[in-house]
This record gives structure tokens, sequence and C-alpha cells, in this order.
């Protein structure tokens, strides 16, 4: 199967890699919300993290995955458009979008899905340290 | 829909199969049917069968996979229907990923993990044995199918983390 420019660059380049601290530091950071998840269909984890700055900003995002590559690319493009956008703007990100700018093929597009599920959970996760109401807050945890 | 793994290889369904005798049943079907391919009427579809019967066997053969189909057969839910991990299961596995990561970079921590990561597969292997043991014994509750499906999914990261480990593994994109 041919791969896109973009996806092998995400691969093998991957933006953001890395954490805001020890899983005990950014359990605990306000500034910070981490997603954790899953796919139980072919067992890869993904963790993306953002730090949100006093004006409600994503101001910087950085992602761990250990999956295949489409997943990699997929936090990693993630993380770079999470950089500068507001909350809800983060919230906007679709799976559909990810898709579309790496050229996933079909069997792949799950890995889209759990970077979208990833920048939800870590953006309900800031939201809840915070205070902040979220409209899905009754099924997310 | 194709019949299931153990229909098609006439093994009753249960987890605790050996080897020897799936490839026993293995074959006894395959001399049963084997393709005749010099008969251009009947060549396709005899090589369709036979390798439903392979994939047959590569599934019971596989214990994970062997757990999965008769967790189909028994009614439960797929890993996509429920996702559902034990508690602090994720939390866990990012944390083992990360620290195997780390220490990976010399032989001996490599082998350690390589090490953990059988012993965890080894008790999945036992936790879902037990619970099959259960369903067939008492019944298969929508409860006890959930059980399963929960040990298999968490069963899934180890398994990942094994093909991940192996220095031969290429992970396709």
């Amino acid at each position: 199967m041919a791969y896109g420019k973009k996806i092998i660059d995400h691969y093998e380049n991957p933006r953001n890699v890395g954490s805001f601290g020890t899983q005990q530091e950014i359990k605990e950071r306000k500034d910070v919300g981490v997603g954790l998840v899953g796919a139980p269909e072919c067992g890869d984890v993904m963790q993306l993290q953002i730090k949100v700055d006093d004006q409600g900003n994503i101001e910087d995002a950085k992602f761990k995955c250990f999956g295949c590559g489409s997943a990699i690319a997929s936090s990693s493009l993630a993380t770079e458009w999470l950089k500068g956008k507001t909350l809800d703007e983060g919230l906007g990100i679709k799976n559909t979008q990810i898709v579309e700018e790496l050229s996933l093929p079909p069997v792949k597009i799950h890995c889209s899905v759990l970077a979208e599920d990833a920048i939800r959970a870590a953006i309900s996760d800031y939201k809840q340290k915070n205070g902040i109401q979220t409209a899905d807050e009754a099924h997310t945890h | 829909m194709s019949a299931d793994p153990f229909t098609l290889l006439g093994i009753g369904p249960g987890f605790d199969l050996d080897r020897a005798s799936i490839d026993r049943a293995y074959r006894a079907r395959a001399a049963a049917m084997h393709p005749d391919l010099a008969d251009p009427a009947t060549a396709e579809e005899a090589a369709g069968a036979s390798a439903a019967l392979n994939d047959a066997r590569a599934t019971l053969a596989d214990p994970e996979r062997r757990a999965n189909a008769l967790l189909a057969i028994l009614g439960g839910p797929d890993a996509s229907a429920d996702r559902s991990l034990p508690d602090g299961f994720l939390m866990e596995m990012m944390d083992v990923r990360q620290r195997a990561e780390a220490e990976c970079v010399t032989n001996e921590g490599h082998a350690r993990w390589e090490r953990w990561a059988d012993e965890r597969r080894e008790s999945s292997i036992a936790q879902v044995s037990a619970l099959f043991a259960r369903a067939f014994s008492d019944g298969a509750s929508g409860a006890l199918l959930a059980d399963i499906r929960r040990a298999l999914n968490a069963w899934r990261y180890i398994e990942r983390m094994i093909e991940q480990l192996d220095p031969d593994h290429a992970d396709p994109m």
C-alpha cells in the first residue's frame, strides 16, 4: 500500500513527543490536561497532554504513543493542530480531518478516532481539574 | 456467514485445547476434502474450503484468537462493542510501556521486559481459561461474557507489547 508523504514524515519525525512531567506530576498539574486512551482492537496506547495558559489557550501539547505508524502520525498531527487553539477550538478537531490530512486508508481510520478521543479526554481532564463544566462530563472518566 | 473454526474442524467448543488435537482434527478434515485441483469445475470451491480450514487451524492454534472465536460463539461482545478494561489497566500499561522503552536499550533490560510480558500472557491465559470453564459449567451469563471481554481486551495490550518487543517486528504504518 502506498502511503503519502505527510504520514511518513510524521511517523519518521514525530512532533512533540514527550510529557510535561512524571505521571504523578501531570496528574497534579492544573495547567495540564491528560488524555489516556487505548484501542482494544489492536492494543495501541496513546497519551496526549495539553498545557493551557492563563487565557485558556492551548500553548503546548505533547504525546506518547505505543502503536502503529498511523496512530503515531495521527497523534503527532493532533499535537501540532492543538497548539494555539482555545479549548473549544480543540474540541472542534475531528478525526475525519486527520484522515484527510494524512490520507489514512480505511483500515487505519480507527487510529484517527483514537487521536480524537485522546484530544477530548485531555481537554475534559483539564476542565475537570479546573472546575469547568463540560457537556459530556457524565460519561467521561 | 462462514462457520466458526470449531465447527469447521469438528472440535467441540472449549478454550483448553492442545496443539496436537487441533493438528489431528485438521489433518482428518484436510484429507477428507483435499481440493481436486485437476477438476476446474470444483477447483475454486475446493481451494476456498481448504483456505477456510487453514484459517480455522490458525485461529484455534493461537490462544488469543481462539478465545475471541469462543466468546463470539457464546454470544459475547467483540472488542468494538465493549471496549472496557480492568480499573487502572490503561494507566499501568502506559507506565509499563514507558519504563520498558527506557530500559530496553540494554539486552538485560529487554530480556526482563520480555519475561514480564510473557508472564502476563500466561496469567491472561489462566484467567481466561478459568472464566470459560465457569461459562461452560454455570452458563454464559451476560455479566460473565462481559468479564471475559474485559480480560481479552487487556490481553490484547499485552500481546501488542510482545509484538513490539520483538526486534524483528516491523510495525505496519
